[in-house]
């Protein structure tokens, strides 16, 4: 399938404060990184997040949810502690879990994938710190989840 | 140069879609069906591909499928844990993903056609198999920057 310019207007989130996870390996929804899809609906999406963490480098973990789909696929880019941009995953399915390995205290991570939903729904970012951390990892102000419809 | 295209989201201005898993048999380039898009000669852009499959760092893929040619093209595989790139300066440079690199492979360039036509992806068996699949949903997308 080709297009040129003829998709629908984009959907996107952003964070409009900073949001932190204290301690917690428990995944949580972002509090603002969430888009609602449409079934039988073709998305590309990316998400730019922005962060901070603790000087114990506790790490994070990440996830979504979302509807259910006839395909869910997404590569994730992530600064690491010799600065260079490290691929973690691929995630292949919605609850698909990733550990981020920050490696600093300020950190990026980049995630692009595609989705296309059976029902309609919201994908949202899930998150929480590393399994056993005892340290806070923040989400910026700022960090954006956007979504262009291709069909 | 800089230029604000007032545009929400930066939305991509060229987007071709995989519309069903197709499978990649052989060592000999073959198109890759959808991932095709036409483009003009003189204008810049920046071209983005996410390709799903179950190839790990097992095919190659070029653009020597299209009848475009490049004044320039260069394209990078950020893979593995570090960002190796394997760039090429000609359309038809095979680009080998980090082996590391599992189901999702990432290619990000820029293009300069000097004549119009259209920019295709190949694909070819790295390593000879009974064949891999690209999935349904895999992208290649396009911004024109001048």
């Amino acid at each position: 399938m080709f297009q040129d310019r003829s998709f629908g207007p984009d959907i996107h989130a952003y964070k409009t404060a900073d949001e932190s996870v204290v301690n917690s390996a428990t995944l949580q929804a972002d509090d603002d990184l969430t888009v609602s899809l449409k079934a039988d609906r073709k998305y590309i999406f990316r998400l730019v997040l922005h962060g901070t963490q603790g000087a114990g480098l506790v790490n994070g973990n990440m996830s979504f949810s979302g509807p259910v789909n006839d395909y869910f696929f997404a590569n994730i880019m992530m600064s690491t502690s010799t600065s260079a941009m490290a691929r973690r995953g691929p995630l292949t399915a919605l609850e698909q879990e990733q550990t981020l390995v920050f490696g600093s205290t300020s950190w990026l991570v980049i995630v692009e994938g595609a989705i296309e939903p059976t029902d309609d729904g919201d994908l949202v970012l899930n998150w929480a710190t590393g399994a056993g951390a005892n340290d806070t990892v923040t989400i910026l102000r700022g960090s954006s989840f956007v979504v262009w419809r291709v069909a | 140069m800089f230029q604000d295209k007032a545009r929400s989201g930066g939305s991509p201005d060229l987007i071709a879609l995989v519309d069903d898993d197709q499978d990649i048999v052989g060592e000999t380039m073959a198109a890759v069906t959808d991932l095709t898009f036409n483009v003009k000669s003189g204008r810049v852009y920046a071209i983005r591909l996410l390709l799903l499959g179950d190839f790990g760092g097992n095919l190659r893929f070029d653009f020597g499928g299209g009848t475009a040619t490049a004044a320039l093209f260069r394209v990078g595989e950020p893979g593995g844990t570090t960002v190796s790139s394997t760039a090429t300066t000609t359309l038809a440079g095979d680009i080998l993903p980090d082996t590391g690199v599992g189901e999702v492979v990432l290619i990000e360039g820029a293009l300069i056609p000097d004549s119009d036509g259209t920019l295709a992806l190949r694909a070819r068996e790295h390593i000879a198999n009974s064949g891999y699949t690209i999935k349904e949903g895999s992208y290649m997308m396009a911004w024109r920057l001048a």
